[in-house]
């Protein structure tokens, strides 16, 4: 199979670093948080990232999304490179690639209604009558199940609904990637169900190309065609889900999938980490 | 000893609850007595002149030191009269408009540079930071008192450039609060969020920033502008802020002491005004602030 070069993102050897404090003489030591990570992203599939925290896969979702500039490496999202962040060519290009986070609350503005904050994304990027972007917005509030709730404001709705909310201000903008940072971790087992599916079903309606990041190893299996495993910064091994919770290659991915709760724990192998033990 | 002890605990606690309660129970009262002051002052400001019954200016040589109506002064002059003859009641009419008005310009002047620069320090970071907030700290750390004189001395005293001078302090306050939550917002917040959409930051800080800041700024308002009635009132006090014959409360209150022995009713009136109208403001700051803050919201309740 030849790869389709020009479509999806190929990231090489993506490096972040935070200095380490300021130092009077000679340059701070460098703290890596990323550290040397290469995949490729092709269009229409999804990617899941999985990782405990501070091994990097946020910051490497930043990256990915282009918010955050790579300390060194690339990034290659269908074929470009990403503008300087804040330039007026990186704000334009902000239309293809959008970001769900793990707690909605914390990012819509608490004073407009969610039909208006969805309808914001929509007019910053087209131009359209109010008529038009008014329907536009209703539409997009309609695919995630929210057709009556626009003229609500965020405190009025759930933390389910507001998560619903949020995807729709992404997906007004028909992007074509949709990065999800722990999406769902902020919301309970059966809303997280629910945001879920509705990812499901607007990848296939959409054809969206989606990288999902999350800790839930048992949600990523569930979602994603492709994950790849982070530790301490580095990618440690990326392939097919299936292949990969079936024969993982890598020591840290075997004791990490070994950690899934299971529903008999009396009748799953032993685990590798001894938990009881530790506590 | 320890059941002592105990009691002696419970009592204290008790006892604030009840100072606590009764503070429950009346600020109703407390505030609406607030409001209608600053009602009343605005109202007095706007139409001093078709209230008060003389000129500010307007002296009478044989009324001289006429004690008020209620101390068996003539009826004409319902506070008295001070040592020019001028009617107490009217000056201090005509002293409210100049002193709220000063006091309203400069604190937006200061609400509005401060929370400029707070957001410009919080935009750009680096060294524009560095540079505003070693500037907020100098403001913070120099008593404005003696620079405000220092600069009215050199430049000479106008009008224009005492609103200017006494808007300027306390910016550092606006300055502090807005770098603060701007901070906050661009790090993980909204702000964040809604420039990743792809809107320009000066429509982000223009639509969603400045007007969820406005409350905490409403606040700082209501805790800055008393200072602000305080500092016009010192250096007219001083003598280099309003200049006669136009009148201040400040200017009164220095006028008034001089008499303050033989006719203390020329400066006291300006007195009460300026502390009703202090203690109003901030205790409105307090109310809105607790009315503002959802956790003392449900400890309240």
């Amino acid at each position: 199979m030849i790869p389709d070069l020009a479509n999806g993102v190929l990231a090489t050897d993506l490096v972040q670093a935070y200095p380490d404090g300021y130092r009077l003489f000679g340059k701070p030591k460098m703290n890596k948080a990323v550290d040397g990570v290469s995949f490729r992203l092709h269009e229409g599939e999804t990617l899941g990232i999985v990782g405990e925290s501070g091994s990097g896969k946020s910051t490497l979702g930043r990256m990915i999304a282009g918010i955050e500039t790579p300390y060194s490496g690339a990034v290659s999202f269908w074929g470009e490179p990403y503008a300087p962040v804040g330039s007026f060519l990186w704000r334009q290009q902000r239309r293809h690639v959008q970001l769900v986070f793990q707690n909605p609350a914390a990012v819509v503005d608490p004073r407009w209604t969610i039909h208006a904050q969805v309808r914001e994304a929509l007019l910053t990027h087209e131009a359209l009558t109010r008529e038009t972007a008014d329907e536009r917005t209703q539409e997009a509030l309609a695919l995630v199940g929210l057709g009556s709730m626009g003229h609500r404001l965020p405190h009025q709705l759930s933390g389910g609904q507001l998560q619903r909310a949020v995807i729709a201000r992404a997906l007004i903008l028909r992007p074509r990637l949709l990065i999800c940072d722990e999406a769902v971790s902020a919301l309970d087992v059966s809303v997280q169900a629910q945001i879920i599916n509705l990812l499901l079903d607007l990848r296939e309606r959409l054809k969206l190309t989606i990288m999902f990041i999350s800790h839930d190893l048992s949600v990523v299996r569930h979602i994603s065609h492709r994950m790849g495993v982070m530790y301490h910064g580095k990618l440690l091994e990326i392939g097919d889900t299936q292949a990969l919770f079936d024969a993982p290659r890598h020591e840290y991915t075997r004791r990490l999938l070994s950690a899934i709760p299971v529903e008999k724990p009396r009748r799953s192998k032993k685990r590798e980490i001894d938990n009881s033990r530790a506590l | 000893m320890t059941s002592v002890d105990f009691s002696e605990g419970l009592r204290e606690r008790r006892r604030y609850r009840f100072l606590t309660r009764i503070w429950k129970s009346r600020p109703s009262l407390v505030i609406g007595l607030c409001i209608f002051w600053l009602v009343f002052v605005v109202f007095t400001a706007l139409f001093a002149q078709a209230i008060a019954p003389f000129g500010y200016a307007e002296q009478s040589l044989l009324e001289r030191l006429n004690p008020p109506a209620f101390m068996g002064g003539s009826s004409k002059y319902w506070l008295g009269s001070d040592n020019l003859g001028r009617d107490v009641l009217s000056r201090v009419l005509y002293a409210m408009r100049t002193s709220i008005l000063i006091a309203v310009m400069a604190t937006i002047i200061g609400a509005t540079v401060g929370t400029v620069l707070g957001i410009v320090a919080a935009h750009f970071r680096g060294w524009v930071d560095d540079v505003i907030m070693v500037m907020v700290d100098f403001q913070a750390s120099m008593p404005f008192l003696i620079v405000a004189l220092a600069v009215l001395a050199f430049f000479g005293n106008n009008f224009v450039l005492l609103v200017i001078l006494i808007g300027l302090f306390g910016w550092d306050g606006y300055a502090r609060i807005a770098r603060g939550l701007v901070l906050s917002t661009n790090g993980q917040g909204y702000a964040h969020a809604i420039r990743t959409l792809g809107v320009h930051p000066a429509k982000v800080y223009w639509r969603h920033v400045v007007p969820n800041m406005m409350g905490v700024i409403l606040v700082q308002v209501t805790l800055n502008f008393p200072e602000i009635i305080l500092l016009e009132t010192s250096l007219s006090f001083l003598g280099l802020g309003v200049q006669p014959p136009a009148t201040s409360l400040g200017l009164l209150l220095g006028e008034g002491r001089n008499y303050l022995a033989t006719a203390w009713w020329i400066g006291v009136p300006a007195g009460v005004v300026i502390f009703l109208t202090t203690l109003s403001v901030s205790l409105l700051g307090d109310w809105i602030r607790d009315k503002l803050d959802p956790n003392l919201q449900d400890k309240s309740e």
